[in-house]
């Protein structure tokens, strides 16, 4: 059963080297890389070092000059704060010219503002679009498990520690592939995940982990899920764990269900 | 000769982590270096996935900037550091494509013109030339051994961010057929890569 799950990941290695991988599916992935499996590791190496020839196919252009002094001013001025601003000369100048100057220089802050605020629009909006095509290729891939000829369904109830959380897990036992559907989870800090196990023989096996950003209902796809004979199944959980998810639950249980 | 090629190409390796140390270390003349070895392919990958000149500049010096900050992340395991360069550069370029939706024309890749740019490195300079010669014999022999539509389909994905899906549509080919001369497009390289090529 281990050796299905390892398949399924190395098969996400070339998705992950291309960038096709949606948020949750990329982010199971580096959760199972994090876990030092060395196999999809390897291949995931070999992968990039395989593609990251296919530039070399093309005519090599020279990179504008000016480029490399940019860079390089630009980590000077990271590297040295404003303490190393050269003071302005002061003798000998009109105060017309320091007015014209002071003139100058607001109408430049004002447009570089201006400019700022319109850049900003538009990487929110491209930010947006991105985050739209991502939801749509996951609504996709949600719609492909909820059409399999055969599922399975387990309520997972809120545990002590919050009580109002609720959630639904489907899935393909051929494919072995699920949904899994949150609700009223809480938002978890940058350095914590959910993380989702299912229960066989009293043992938990994870089987990824997600986090919440707003307290509402999202959707995630589980692969590789390990155990997927409904029998076979005790429980689903989920506990919140450090970044990245442990081998075996350390945390507070948040949710738990049982097929029976 | 797959020696000396081996040999050549962990003395570039091992080049690369000694100016990735001292990078680490803030030694700006490092990362100088770096870029005199790197920045004309990096700017010709963005170059090929930007249709821009000013946003592949953009990305060049994104990837620079930040190999000079996170250059500690670097994983020694997970491949060299041409590639993780490589990789870093393309992520960047592929994620402003995208949000750009630069995706409105297709750019169909001309076998015959990587041909002819094989051998069209005169613009390098000598840090730069070392760098391609290391990986020529592999660029040749893939070339020769990859078919055309194995190629394009590769570049479709790798420089476009086409998805699967995406490629059978624009290549009037099943997608059955797009994933498998892919994965066979993929399989042909590493071989290459490992050098585990016959000629």
């Amino acid at each position: 059963m281990e050796q299905r799950q390892r398949h399924t990941f190395l098969d996400l290695c070339l998705p992950y080297a291309l960038g096709r991988l949606n948020e949750g599916q990329r982010r199971q992935f580096e959760a199972h890389l994090r876990t030092g499996c060395n196999e999809c590791n390897r291949e995931l190496a070999e992968i990039q070092e395989s593609l990251s020839i296919l530039p070399l196919l093309h005519r090599q252009q020279s990179a504008p000059r000016s480029l490399k002094e940019s860079i390089i001013r630009q980590i000077r001025q990271e590297e040295k704060p404003a303490a190393g601003q050269p003071a302005l000369p002061g003798v000998g100048r009109p105060w017309f010219g320091y007015g014209i100057a002071a003139v100058i220089a607001l109408i430049l802050v004002g447009l570089m503002f201006y400019v700022a605020s319109l850049h900003d629009t538009i990487t929110q909006q491209d930010r947006q679009l991105v985050e739209l095509r991502d939801e749509l290729e996951r609504k996709e891939e949600i719609l492909q498990v909820l059409q399999a000829p055969r599922i399975n369904v387990v309520i997972l109830k809120g545990a002590e520690v919050h009580p109002a959380g609720y959630g639904k897990i489907i899935w393909d036992p051929e494919k072995r592939v699920a949904v899994f559907q949150v609700a009223n989870l809480p938002p978890i800090p940058e350095d914590k995940d959910y993380q989702l196990w299912v229960i066989k023989d009293k043992t938990p096996i994870s089987t990824g982990v997600f986090s919440i950003q707003h307290e509402k209902e999202s959707y995630f796809k589980v692969l590789g899920l390990t155990v997927a004979d409904r029998n076979e199944i005790e429980a689903f959980a989920v506990t919140l764990e450090p970044k990245g998810g442990l081998p075996k639950p350390s945390g507070a249980v948040y949710m738990i269900g049982s097929p029976q | 000769m797959l020696l000396a090629l081996i040999t050549q190409r962990l003395k570039q390796q091992q080049d690369d982590l000694t100016l990735l140390k001292r990078i680490e270390r803030k030694d700006q003349q490092a990362l100088s270096e770096l870029y005199d070895r790197y920045a004309s392919l990096l700017y010709t990958l963005s170059r090929r996935i930007l249709p821009s000149p000013e946003e592949a500049e953009d990305v060049v010096q994104e990837v620079f900037l930040l190999v000079w900050k996170k250059s500690s992340t670097y994983v020694e395991s997970r491949g060299t550091v041409y590639s993780w360069i490589i990789t870093m550069c393309r992520n960047k370029a592929i994620d402003t494509l995208r949000s750009k939706r630069f995706k409105k024309q297709q750019q169909e890749i001309d076998i015959e013109e990587a041909k002819e740019i094989l051998s069209d490195d005169h613009r390098l300079n000598p840090q730069e030339q070392a760098v391609v010669a290391d990986y020529q014999r592999i660029v040749q022999t893939a070339l020769k051994r990859l078919s055309r539509d194995q190629i394009r389909i590769l570049e479709l994905s790798y420089f476009k961010g086409y998805s699967q899906s995406e490629i059978a549509r624009i290549l009037k080919m099943p997608l059955g057929t797009v994933k498998t001369k892919m994965r066979q497009g993929v399989l042909k390289l590493r071989q290459l890569v490992r050098g585990e090529q016959k000629g």
